[in-house]
């Protein structure tokens, strides 16, 4: 990318959430993160390890524990109040994970996909209803749907509502939590040619957080790979995808099931043994220590920062075989 | 696995006969399953997959008693555990067989989870009400299952409220929840989706230990072709409410008998690195359910459609051992037939392998 301009940027982003007797979640745990206008970051990593934690964060749906968020170099608040959502609606939105318990199930799909529209930009009503219809019809909805209930919805029909609400507004930014994930592929394909659509006509920016790797690899720029609160890896899609450097993202990338009964059949285990990482209790050293099937003495006392590679200077790993 | 001699007496452990599924709404009734019949044998995996909105939660829910009627209705069909019905109930013999005799894992972990509860004591409650077990042996048990299903922390963790879980680990809950009676069948509707693709792989291995130690069967809902590929034993290909395909997992990969089976191939990314083409989503969109057409319900969008395709509904045309495609052109009448005019057409399978040489990991595992 040339003359990338940095659109989101995190530094040192930090989010907690406390438990009973004083102990705390590290879910987001120091996490430096720059998305350049148009691109597209995908953001993968284990279950649990706060891929949505951080993107809630970063657009203001939780309040920061630590660190800061710019955008298009301005620093957003550590917490937000109702005014500042209002202000922001039009350009940060979030697809959320959930499609379930994210629709409010006493409204219709026309309310749900149109409230956003109806309070930030004033259109009238009739106008408003052929825009919820028009975005209707680029997730793949008929738009005679319209006034129905969320619980009328199969998982993936319900998902693309979500998506439909979030885009209607175009805004600049979009964290994309798992927007596919419910959705067959020939739908999952329609989804992702829109989002590369909007990406070239809008000029959308996307962090997309999906647990599909061919997929993130198919339409990110960059992939950035979480582990227990920090980032492991980030580089380029297809670089991290084919030659993984971090052991957890080799891992990862080994555990993607292939479409193919034979391959499968070859396939050993690929669990992952080792102690179960706890994301309360963070010691010193690396996070994947316990787990990494090459870790060292080094690895147990000092914990790996994010530096680029000598070679490939694009590229970032947090661990200590590379530096 | 012994190998089970075909003629038997034995009613199989699950068959579905029929089954068509209504829902009156608003604007009409929508046909949401329209004469689905399948069965499973113990220790199989039945795989259902199929375009978004064809019918797969709705029949699987349907066997649970899960739908609400009204505005759900049961327009036909029977459902027999061990030649036993469990249509329209939940009882055989006087015992409830949800939850004991089939667990059920949901595609929505937080609606079907009790926000009010903590995890641990949603785990513990069947165990309480179909084994009698104490509160406390109950909870220790439920302990146990989250350990099993991979939750780190797992006595701090059953304290918790479901909130306080992130997507992963509810699914991984609900898991623990659907296996705590170890049941004869467990339906799971997407339990993956949610997990990344390492503990995707552990809870796979944790489900086909079950199946293994118990000769659990296993109906498994999902939108994964990787999943499939690595779990099935026979596979059904729904669209619109019917079953278009069914056959064995290589007979659906490598001998795909139905264009809308083929049409999923071009629409998956593939994992060869030199690749870079485009996403090709099947044109068009689902019939209308309210109102399915009479002939094929693939017609309007299949590439190879004849004129009969829109007047009269295909039968499965048997087209190998256990394996059918409910498409015309298998009928003999057709010029060329199947063969013929599907040779070169892709199949399911994405021949490129990932060139995963260079991974040190991933040569000491093969
Ligand atoms: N409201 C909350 N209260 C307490 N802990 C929370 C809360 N929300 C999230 N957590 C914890 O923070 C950690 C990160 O959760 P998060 O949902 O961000 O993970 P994730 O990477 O999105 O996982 P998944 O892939 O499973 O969706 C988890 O340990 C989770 O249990
Ligand atoms: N309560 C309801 N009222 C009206 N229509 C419904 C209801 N529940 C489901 N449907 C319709 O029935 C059809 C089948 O839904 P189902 O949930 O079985 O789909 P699915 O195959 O599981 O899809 P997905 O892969 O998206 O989960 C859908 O078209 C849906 O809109
Ligand atoms: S720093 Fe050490 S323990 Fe951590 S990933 Fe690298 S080699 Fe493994
Ligand atoms: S019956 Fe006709 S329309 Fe239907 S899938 Fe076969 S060729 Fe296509
Ligand atoms: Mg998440
Ligand atoms: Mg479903």
């Amino acid at each position: 990318m040339s003359k990338a301009i940095p659109l989101v940027v995190s530094d040192k982003l930090t989010k907690f959430f406390p438990l009973p007797r004083g102990k705390k979640v590290h879910a987001v745990d120091g996490v430096d993160l720059t998305i350049h206008e148009r691109e597209i970051v995908g953001l993968v990593g284990e279950s649990g390890s706060g891929k949505t934690t951080f993107g809630k964060t970063l657009i203001g749906l939780l309040p920061k524990t630590d660190g800061t968020v710019k955008y298009r170099g301005k620093a957003l608040p550590q917490k937000y109040g109702p005014a500042d959502f209002k202000r922001q609606a039009k350009t940060m939105q979030m697809i959320f994970q959930d499609p379930y318990s994210s629709l409010n199930p006493r409204m219709t799909v026309e309310e749900i996909v149109g409230e956003g529209l109806k309070l930030y930009s004033g259109q009238s009503s009739s106008d408003l209803r052929d825009t919820v219809a028009s975005w209707l019809s680029r997730v793949g909805l008929e738009p005679d749907y319209m006034s129905r209930y969320p619980h009328e919805f199969s998982g993936g029909q319900r998902q693309r509502i979500g998506i439909a609400r979030a885009l209607i507004l175009e805004p600049e930014f979009v964290v994309c939590d798992e927007p596919i994930s419910a959705l067959d592929v020939s739908v999952q394909a329609q989804v992702v040619n829109l989002l590369e659509e909007l990406k070239q006509s809008m000029g959308l920016t996307l962090l997309f957080i999906a647990h599909d790797l061919s997929m993130v690899r198919y339409i990110s720029d960059r992939m950035a790979v979480m582990y227990l609160g920090a980032l492991a890896e980030i580089g380029p899609a297809h670089d991290v995808f084919f030659s993984p450097k971090h052991p957890y993202t080799e891992i990862l990338i080994a555990s993607n099931p292939e479409p193919d009964p034979e391959l499968e059949r070859k396939r050993l285990s690929t669990t992952i043994t080792g102690e179960i990482p706890s994301p309360v209790d963070i010691g010193a050293g690396c996070r994947f220590a316990g787990r990494c099937p090459h870790s060292m003495d080094r690895c147990r006392v000092e914990t790996p920062l994010l530096k680029p590679l000598a070679d490939q200077p694009d590229r970032y790993v947090a661990c200590h075989l590379y530096n | 696995m012994t190998q089970n001699t075909s003629v038997t007496d034995e009613p199989p452990l699950l068959e579905v006969k029929d089954l068509k599924v209504e829902f009156d709404t608003y604007g009409g009734s929508v046909q949401a399953v329209r004469g689905v019949s399948f069965s499973v044998e113990e220790g199989k995996t039945l795989a259902i997959v199929g375009e978004s909105g064809c019918g797969k939660s709705v029949t699987v829910q349907t066997l649970m008693g899960l739908v609400p009627m009204p505005p759900g209705r049961l327009k036909s069909g029977t459902a027999t555990l061990r030649g036993r019905n469990i249509l329209g109930t939940s009882q055989i013999d006087g015992q409830d067989f949800r939850g004991s005799e089939i667990g059920m894992i949901f595609q929505d972990p937080m609606t079907s989870l009790n926000p009010t509860m903590t995890i641990g004591r949603q785990i513990a409650e069947p165990l309480e009400v179909h084994r009698g077990w104490s509160h406390k042996k109950a909870f220790s048990r439920a302990i146990e299952l989250l350990e099993m299903a991979r939750i780190p922390e797992a006595e701090q963790r059953a304290k918790q409220y479901p909130f306080e879980f992130s997507g992963g680990m509810l699914q991984r809950a609900m898991i623990a929840m659907a296996i705590a009676c170890e049941p004869a069948i467990l339906i799971a509707d997407e339990p993956t989706t949610a997990l990344d693709v390492t503990i995707q792989a552990q809870v796979l291995d944790l489900m086909g230990d079950l199946q293994q130690d118990h000769g659990t069967a296993i109906i498994l809902i999902t939108h994964d072709l990787g999943v499939v590929a690595r779990m099935a034993d026979e596979v059904a290909v729904m669209y619109a409410g019917q079953i278009v395909e069914r056959g064995s997992v290589d007979d659906i990969f490598y001998r795909s008998a139905h264009p809308y089976t083929v049409g999923l191939r071009a629409a998956m990314p593939s994992n060869d690195p030199s690749a870079r083409r485009s996403l090709i989503p099947i044109e068009g969109s689902p019939p209308d359910l309210f109102s399915p057409p009479t002939g094929c319900a693939y017609a309007a969008r299949c590439p190879y459609a004849m004129k009969i395709c829109s007047t009269s509904e295909p039968p499965p045309f048997v087209v190998g051992q256990d394996h059918f495609g409910k498409c015309w052109l298998h009928h003999e009448e057709v010029a060329g037939g199947w063969e013929k005019i599907l040779s070169g057409a892709p199949t399911l399978l994405t021949g490129a392998k990932m060139a995963r040489a260079s991974s040190p990991l991933a040569e000491n595992k093969s």
